[in-house]
């Protein structure tokens, strides 16, 4: 089936080199794995533990950014570099990171439901 | 649907034929993107999520590169790479993080400085044209490395070897990457056991450093190497032929005779022939390695200082020695695609080799790219697995013959 990359120009680059199939793969990887690393998140921080709101922030970051969410990429390195250096804040900014993390999930999820 | 991109042609051969990745990352959207390309590109791939599925894989296969995550959750990448440094292959490295340029670079050189192989380093997100480039660089086989040790390799082991003429010699070529042509070769010792087992010099030569028993074997290995370079002079007689002398040579003020005498005795010039001393040799008695390569270089031999810029005096050993030509270690040269800061060392060591009067090889060339950046940069003169593998005396012959006269 062919779907509407248009909203995604990243995966439609990763589609054009990798093929659909792969990148349906790829795609399915993340929706499966995020929110048990965004559970993670959530829980490090309100357990206080900064190194591991750093490291799972940056892995979602990562992640994030070769599907093109932009947004959720940016807040997370943000995220990062808050719990490395002043963790005080963590609180302040891992709601938002949540809230990009559900939306690009839900807007991925639908893009992909049917493949 | 879980798919992962764990194994293409699972019963390929490991080594040789196949080329093999493995992708170390424990993000799997990473894994899959980079396990993707790299399959595209014509490899067969295995994945790892950790460390300790890194290590499990690397002692069950022979892989020509590892794309390596710095970030790991377990541990980072940095703790694989002396796993990789005792796996018993030699794979060239990619390094990828969401980190900066500086951090990938530093991973980089640490790499380097544990003799490992870097083809490049990625940001993330992945770029993958970059990707697909560095994966196109590498050799195409990957390098077995020496075995790091050999139980039945005892002093009494190597006498026994030397007095039934086991220790072989094998020459790997230098070439002038202005001519094209072979301009001399360096001899390097082999073990052939009497089951057909080849062992390596790293294997023996340290025992036989500890025994006492180097200067039967350096010469032995001289013999063999003489009379071939005799052979070789009827064909072309420039060739030049390098030797590897060990500190306990280098004590024995009586060597600068006997080299003269073997060249008598094989009527080779002078000239054609290089003594090679490690910087760390040269400072083990400074004095006495200071008469002899001077008595060396004053009977018309060359003398020529290898790994150049691993140790920490090179410039005034450099000043006070005698040295002809110059080596620039490999792991300058394998990082010259990748560390801004290679080319430029390279490049002053061959102003200051200029300046000198002294020859320079580069040494571990593995691709056409880190020639053209040598030949670039103005080195004439390289040798690594890109040209040759260490050949035999007679297929060294071969070469020579089908290489013809200038």
């Amino acid at each position: 089936m062919t779907r509407d990359l248009s909203a995604f120009p990243a995966l439609a680059l990763l589609e054009s080199r990798l093929g659909s199939a792969l990148v349906a793969a790829i795609v399915e990887a993340f929706l499966e794995d995020t929110p048990a690393t965004l559970g993670k998140l959530q829980a490090a921080g309100a357990a206080g533990r900064a190194s591991d709101v750093a490291m799972y922030a940056h892995a979602i970051a990562g992640s994030a950014a070769e599907m093109g969410l932009e947004a959720l990429n940016a807040a997370g390195r943000q995220l990062e570099r808050i719990a490395r250096s002043d963790p005080a804040q963590i609180a302040a900014h891992l709601p938002g990171v949540l809230a990009l993390g559900a939306s690009g999930l839900d807007s991925l999820g639908r893009t992909f439901a049917d493949s | 649907m879980a798919v992962d991109v764990q194994t293409h042609m699972a019963t390929a051969p490991d080594i040789g034929a196949v080329r093999r990745a493995l992708v170390v990352d424990d993000e799997r959207v990473q894994r899959l993107i980079v396990a993707g390309t790299a399959a595209k590109a014509g490899f067969t791939v295995d994945s790892a999520a950790s460390v300790d599925e890194a290590r499990a894989l690397l002692v069950q296969h022979a892989y020509n590169v590892v794309v390596l995550d710095l970030s790991l959750r377990d541990n980072d990448g940095i703790e694989l790479l002396r796993s990789l440094y005792t796996t018993g292959t030699d794979p060239v490295l990619v390094f990828m993080s969401g980190f900066d340029e500086r951090v990938r670079e530093a991973s980089a050189r640490l790499a380097s400085a544990l003799g490992l192989r870097v083809a490049g380093t990625l940001a993330k997100p992945l770029d993958l044209d970059r990707l697909v480039t560095l994966l196109g660089s590498l050799p195409e086989r990957p390098q077995i490395a020496a075995a790091p040790s050999y139980a039945e390799v005892t002093p009494d082991r190597i006498a026994a070897a030397l007095s039934k003429d086991e220790i072989f010699c094998l020459y790997q070529p230098k070439i002038s990457l202005r001519s094209g042509r072979m301009v001399g070769v360096e001899v390097l010792a082999r073990w052939r056991t009497a089951t057909g087992d080849i062992i390596p010099p790293i294997a023996f030569i340290p025992v036989a450093e500890a025994a006492g028993l180097i200067e039967p074997l350096t010469w032995a290995v001289l013999e063999q190497a003489g009379a071939a370079l005799h052979d070789w002079h009827k064909i072309d007689p420039a060739l030049t032929m390098a030797v590897n002398f060990s500190p306990s040579s280098l004590n024995n003020l009586g060597m600068p005779a006997s080299v003269i005498d073997l060249l008598d005795r094989y009527n080779l010039a002078p000239e054609t022939v290089v003594v090679e001393v490690t910087e760390s040799a040269v400072m083990a008695d400074f004095v006495a390695a200071a008469e002899i390569l001077t008595r060396l270089r004053i009977r018309g031999v060359k003398v020529s200082i290898d790994d150049f810029g691993t140790g920490h005096s090179s410039l005034l050993s450099l000043m006070r020695l005698p040295f002809s030509e110059l080596k620039i270690d490999q792991s300058f040269v394998r990082s010259l695609l990748h560390d801004p800061e290679s080319p430029k060392l390279v490049q002053a060591v061959l102003r200051m080799c200029e300046a000198l009067g002294l020859s320079v090889v580069a040494e571990g060339v593995e691709t056409q790219a880190v020639a053209d950046v040598l030949l670039a940069l103005g080195c004439d003169v390289v040798q690594g697995y890109f040209f040759d593998r260490p050949l035999s005396r007679a297929d060294l012959t071969s070469r020579l013959v089908a290489q013809g006269t200038v």
